[in-house]
């Protein structure tokens, strides 16, 4: 009972967190039950209407979500069942066919209620303006082809260990560049533990430390901002500095064949 | 100059022709009245994804080398498309005069030319206007950049594939060695860019952020254009005004970050944005098509060869889709079974719904 009840919250959250502010979403039921009263063609009624319904119910049925678990599927990817939901369709079949005398009417209304509920996606902090083709920042193409191994050389890998706001470009533009860490360092919820990852974030750069850390990990070069402190300069080390491209530091192990 | 020339042949010809005349298989099998160049097209593509699906999944659980790969389905694709052309040119003959030959082939007869042309004026202002709305989303696909984590491992992947001559061989997050991970290798999209990016010599990433939605995002709207014209078969100058509302609420979508809208314009060339915003919507055209109120008598082979093959397609779109087609195809299939009191109809579905259950077991087994 405990575990419905709990799966029970956890449809509610997966509700909230789809819906956002939710208007878009009442748009939907409201179309639908207009739907509800006004279609008559029995079959598109099935498909446009008793059939998303149904799958909100099971959607909402805890047991359903036991077994979405048992079934070894990724919980966190449970709220995808909402997507089986035709909303833009059944809000788009409702809007015409409320203003079928009047569609110009009925294409302007329904316009200014879907800019008033919802969310213009371009506005999207994620979203910026392209720099090149790739639709990846400059800086890590212009980084990487520092590091990038001439075309007569024979290496087809190179190492190298980057901060963490260029880790999610890098292999997009190169596989030949290899890290120690990746992506799935970055992810919290993954719990990956990667000290070097520690050391590269750190306000201060504990230079030995870092520097050990990076030879283990048969790294080449380390990317650094320029504004990172350091307890030692690299050069003590024999980490000499390439080249400072767009505000990184391009550092490579001279002990490294 | 020549080399751009080709990179733009070989597109043409992975994301036009050969789809195309793949398309043309399917709808060999469907009425005429259906058989429109839009309805060959998006039939093109799901038939197109189901090879490359049916080949793919083998050969990488088999651990093929990717070019081995690439020279397998190069040969099936093109003997595929020759076959879809035979057919088209069958269903030309059909036709009567040169004009109206060549049209059939390319899925045009179905237009009534003899009532003469006549504009309804308010229908071309709606097109023009919705024409406008998807040209700025395709606008802003080509000047934007978007960020999401997820490009890391499937973009990566691709072009991982092109250059290590590897399928799911390596982690595309940091380039070490791994064993298969099954989850990922049902859903092919990834491999499929990487081939067309093989075959043009386009980068992968290049191919997946600035030209995909060049294909996908027209692809959607055209699932929507098909359901469209379903349910205003009988007005179908409303047509536009519903895709209108369609591109508004893609546009002003972003209500959260887990919306099917959201994922079309900041996800479009990953598998989960394609499957949700391509391969439901014509999965519900397909099934609205199917059971038309006055046809309901009247077989249509073809389009259930394409609900099994809309299956295939959300399995190279993303290993979760088989387990999603599976929720919808038997919701649905049920209902409609029970509405038109009929076991037939739904033996039908559980036969579509085949892949599903294959897959979803591949994926539980091997996991």
């Amino acid at each position: 009972m405990e575990l419905l009840s709990d799966n029970l919250d956890v449809i509610i959250q997966f509700y909230k967190n789809y819906i956002g502010n939710g208007f878009v979403f009442y748009l939907f039921l409201a179309s639908l039950l207009y739907l509800v009263f006004t279609e008559k063609r029995k079959q598109i009624r099935t498909v446009l209407v008793i059939a998303p319904i149904t799958i909100m119910l099971l959607f909402s049925f805890p047991p359903f979500k036991v077994m979405f678990d048992l079934l070894g599927l990724d919980s966190e990817t449970y709220y995808r069942i909402l997507w089986l939901l035709p909303m833009g369709i059944i809000i788009a079949y409702a809007g015409v066919k409320l203003f079928e005398e009047y569609v110009w009417v009925g294409v302007a209304v329904m316009c200014v209620l879907v800019i008033y509920t919802g969310t213009y996606v371009y506005k999207n902090p994620n979203i910026t303006k392209a720099e090149n083709g790739y639709h990846i920042p400059q800086v890590v193409i212009n980084v990487c082809d520092v590091i990038l191994p001439d075309e007569e050389s024979d290496k087809d890998r190179v190492w190298a260990v980057f901060p963490s706001e260029l880790i999610h470009y890098v292999r997009q533009y190169s596989d030949v560049i290899c890290m120690p860490y990746g992506r799935e360092a970055l992810v919290d919820r993954w719990e990956f533990e990667y000290p070097l990852k520690d050391l590269m974030e750190a306000s201060k750069i504990q230079t030995e430390e870092l520097v050990e850390s990076v030879r283990n990990s048969w790294c080449e070069y380390v990317i650094l901002s320029v504004n990172k402190k350091f307890t030692e300069p690299m050069e003590n080390y024999d980490f000499e500095l390439v080249e400072t491209v767009n505000g990184y530091h391009i550092y490579r192990d001279a002990k490294c064949e | 100059m020549l080399e751009l020339l080709l990179e733009f042949i070989q597109l043409l010809l992975w994301f036009i022709i050969i789809p195309f005349a793949i398309g043309c298989i399917p709808c060999a099998l469907i009425q005429k009245r259906l058989r429109t160049c839009g309805m060959i097209m998006a039939s093109g593509y799901l038939a197109m994804f189901s090879i490359f699906e049916l080949l793919t999944l083998p050969m990488v659980l088999l651990g093929w080398k990717f070019t081995t790969a690439v020279r397998c389905i190069v040969v099936v694709l093109i003997l595929t498309a020759a076959a879809g052309i035979v057919f088209a040119v069958k269903a030309a003959m059909e036709e009567e005069g040169i004009l109206r030959r060549i049209l059939g082939a390319f899925g045009i007869s179905a237009w009534d030319f003899s009532e003469g042309f006549q504009p309804d004026v308010q229908a071309v202002c709606l097109w023009a206007l919705f024409l406008i709305l998807a040209g700025f989303q395709l606008y802003q696909a080509f000047t934007l950049a978007v960020f999401d984590g997820d490009d890391a491992y499937y973009v990566a992947q691709s072009v991982t594939a092109v250059n290590r001559d590897s399928m799911y061989g390596y982690i595309p997050y940091n380039g070490f060695g791994t064993s298969l991970d099954i989850r990922h290798a049902i859903a092919a999209l990834p491999l499929w860019i990487a081939f067309v990016s093989k075959m043009s010599g386009i980068h992968a990433t290049i191919l997946s952020h600035l030209i995909l939605p060049f294909i996908f995002v027209p692809l959607t709207y055209l699932a929507y254009y098909l359901v469209a014209k379903r349910l205003f078969s009988e007005k179908k100058r409303f047509i536009p005004a519903f895709l209108i509302i369609i591109g508004m609420l893609q546009i002003f979508g972003n209500v959260s970050i887990y919306t099917k809208e959201t994922f079309f314009v900041m996800r479009t060339w990953q598998g989960k944005s394609f499957f949700a915003n391509f391969v439901l919507v014509i999965t519900l055209a397909l099934i609205l098509w199917l059971f038309e109120e006055e046809t309901e008598e009247r077989r249509n082979p073809g389009l259930w060869a394409l609900l099994l093959c809309a299956n295939i397609t959300a399995a190279f779109s993303t290993a979760l889709g088989v387990f999603l087609m599976a929720i919808l195809i038997g919701v649905t299939g049920c209902l409609l079974a029970v509405r038109n009191r009929s076991v037939k109809v739904l033996w039908k579905f559980v036969i579509s719904c085949i892949p599903c259950i294959v897959f979803t077991l591949l994926y539980i087994g091997m996991k």
